[in-house]
């Protein structure tokens, strides 16, 4: 049993490309009146002069954004020393400048190890978290500064990718809530010489790869849905870290209308669980031989054709 | 830095400690990120900042014949440590008795009564007392029982690479110094006394400074661009300069010797005596046997311009 309507909008991942000077909302508000569906969202906001691959949720999928904002990110940024700026990227006022030493690789990678791991991180005051109710942004261009808590974040691992001094480009892979914009900043300060992010691409979220995107040109190009609608990955795409579970008739309806299912002993945390026809219904919280519902997702039945309306 | 040396003498007015626990030679980068979490977590509760380690390495007392050569001196190891910012070091003394001690003695003697860690550090690799029982698994599991937690740090990769004693090691002994360096985060060096060599160096027009390596050699034979840092009293006092080093047997003299000589860039003194250390950077090529006087002086010349024009590029400070 599953809960989908007929004629409902498909649900899915739309993995796309985002172009330069946009903001990702920009390209949702685009995209939803392409597909002409009710329910769009993103995983996760990709600053308007970055590039790269921004997860478009459509439909059910909507109800995924905790999941897709808890997968590790991978980033390429272009990092130029030498200056700092209020922002930490290239397009803020710029504070100081200071001179390059002729740093090489081995001198580059030295301070860039001591980046990876579990690191504290103090978030930059043009950034979107809230201070006593407001954006921290809002406060910043009042010229406003608060103390900002450190928040400790992952960065799994960062590689040297290129050295052009007083430029370098490096490839991050992370956890939630780091930000690249501060990873530069802080290696600025490691270095002696203050640095600003450059540029900034998102390569991956997750499973999805920005290869393996739809890219800028076809989004920008698009009239209709025609073009999206075959790129439309399931539901459980963003769900694929999690181990999966699948309940019988009974089981379904119950989980359906709320209740915990039984579970292996074995699991705990959170779990994919389908349906005894194969659809996916939801998130659920395993632990101590139960499973719990998270999140009830109405999904598309399995073998939906995915098409235009 | 203070450096304690055995158990008796830890002073109980250290403790409580963040303790890293290694055997920390060469302290490359993955050994500094571990000294780095430690000293960060013991700012972050207070507590002195440590690290236990041991001397001499534990594979030299545990299996001599394929122990592996030592990338540090005991010595540069620990001005390392200091300079990460650790507050003491409690070097253990590693007999084969020592090394009969359960892992939970371990634990129980050294890290709960001695140095009391709040939390203890290490690579996901170590392991200590009897057999290498204790691992960091067992470490985590140990720390649940007595009140410490126990951060084990992954594997750091650089370049592709795990960063490791042993593949700085390969590096080395490939000829590749840069990558060493990589790995090491600053540059593989020796030191050691000037000694009077057979003045031969001066007769072919290139006076070099011949130095008695204080560990042995891994960088494999061959020239390579250095920078020799030496320390004085007196005229001329301690000085830097860039290098040419020949690192081999001296193959066209017929004496197999191992032998580390250095042509200093744009020096002229007497370094007899003094304490020299040079720090590797570069190959410039492998080791060569030449048909005759001559055409041993026209590479030595064409050596001396390959460092030349590398060693304004050498980085400052490391």
């Amino acid at each position: 049993m599953t809960a989908a309507r007929p004629g409902a909008p498909r649900s899915g991942v739309l993995p796309v490309e985002k172009g330069p000077g946009v903001t990702s909302f920009q390209v949702v508000a685009h995209i939803r009146r392409l597909l002409r569906a009710p329910k769009v969202g993103h995983g996760g906001t990709l600053d308007p002069d970055a590039t790269g691959l921004l997860p478009i949720l459509v439909g059910e999928g909507t109800k995924l954004t905790p999941y897709l904002g808890a997968l590790d990110k991978e980033y390429v940024a272009r990092v130029r020393l030498g200056l700092t700026s209020d922002t930490q990227d290239a397009s803020g006022k710029i504070l100081a400048t200071r001179p390059v030493p002729p740093f090489d690789a081995a001198a580059i990678t030295a301070a860039l190890v001591r980046f990876v791991g579990e690191i504290d991180q103090i978030p930059p005051m043009y950034s979107a978290l809230h201070h006593e109710g407001r954006r921290l942004y809002e406060l910043a261009r009042e010229g406003a500064e608060v103390e900002r808590k450190p928040r400790r974040v992952t960065v799994h691992a960062i590689t040297l990718e290129d050295l052009a001094l007083p430029e370098l480009t490096i490839r991050v892979r992370c956890g939630k809530g780091t930000y690249v914009r501060t990873l530069a900043a802080d290696l600025g300060e490691a270095l002696g010489t203050g640095a600003v992010l450059a540029h900034l691409v998102r390569s991956r979220v997750g499973p999805y790869r920005l290869e393996e995107a739809v890219p800028w040109a076809t989004l920008q190009d698009a009239r209709d849905g025609g073009a999206l609608w075959p790129a439309l990955l399931p539901l459980d795409s963003a769900l694929a870290e999690l181990p999966g579970l699948t309940l019988d008739a009974p089981q379904t309806r119950a989980f359906l209308h709320g209740q915990a299912v039984p579970a292996p002993a074995g699991l705990s945390g959170l779990a994919r669980v389908y349906g005894d026809d194969g659809a996916l219904l939801g998130v659920g919280a395993a632990q101590g031989g139960q499973a719990r519902p998270e999140r009830i997702l109405h999904a598309d039945p399995p073998r939906t054709p995915v098409l235009p309306r | 830095m203070r450096i304690l040396r055995g158990l008796p003498s830890f002073p109980a007015e250290l403790a409580p400690s963040v303790t890293a626990l290694g055997a920390f030679d060469g302290i490359h980068l993955a050994h500094a990120k571990i000294l780095q979490t430690t000293v960060a977590r013991a700012r972050a509760l207070g507590v002195a900042a440590m690290a236990c380690t041991y001397e001499p390495h534990p594979a030299a007392v545990l299996h001599p014949e394929r122990a592996p050569v030592p990338i540090a001196t005991p010595e540069e190891n620990l001005a390392r440590m200091a300079r990460a910012g650790l507050d003491a070091t409690l070097v253990i003394p590693f007999t084969l008795e020592f090394s009969r001690i359960e892992a939970e003695a371990f634990v129980t003697e050294v890290l709960v009564n001695t140095v009391r860690a709040r939390e203890v550090v290490v690579g996901y690799n170590h392991t200590f007392g009897r057999d290498a029982r204790g691992t960091a698994a067992l470490l985590q599991s140990l720390g649940a029982r007595h009140g410490f937690v126990a951060h084990v740090l992954p594997p750091l990769q650089v370049d592709g690479q795990t960063v490791s004693s042993s593949t700085i090691r390969e590096a080395l002994r490939d000829g590749d110094p840069a990558r060493a360096r990589l790995f090491l985060g600053h540059p593989y060096s020796v030191s050691g006394p000037v000694l009077r060599g057979a003045g031969r160096g001066r007769t072919l027009g290139f006076p070099t400074a011949n130095l008695r390596p204080d560990r042995p050699l891994i960088l494999s034979p061959g020239v390579y661009v250095a920078r020799a840092r030496w320390t004085g009293k007196g005229e001329g006092g301690g000085g830097t300069a860039g290098a040419v080093v020949n690192i081999g047997y001296r193959p066209t003299f017929a004496e197999h010797q191992y032998w580390v000589e250095a042509f200093l860039l744009d020096f002229s003194g007497d370094l007899y005596d003094r304490a020299l250390t040079l720090q590797f950077y570069d190959r410039v090529r492998g080791e060569q046997k030449f048909a005759d006087v001559e055409a041993l002086k026209r590479q030595v010349m064409a050596d001396i311009e390959t460092a030349r024009a590398a060693a304004p590029l050498l980085p400052a400070e490391e």
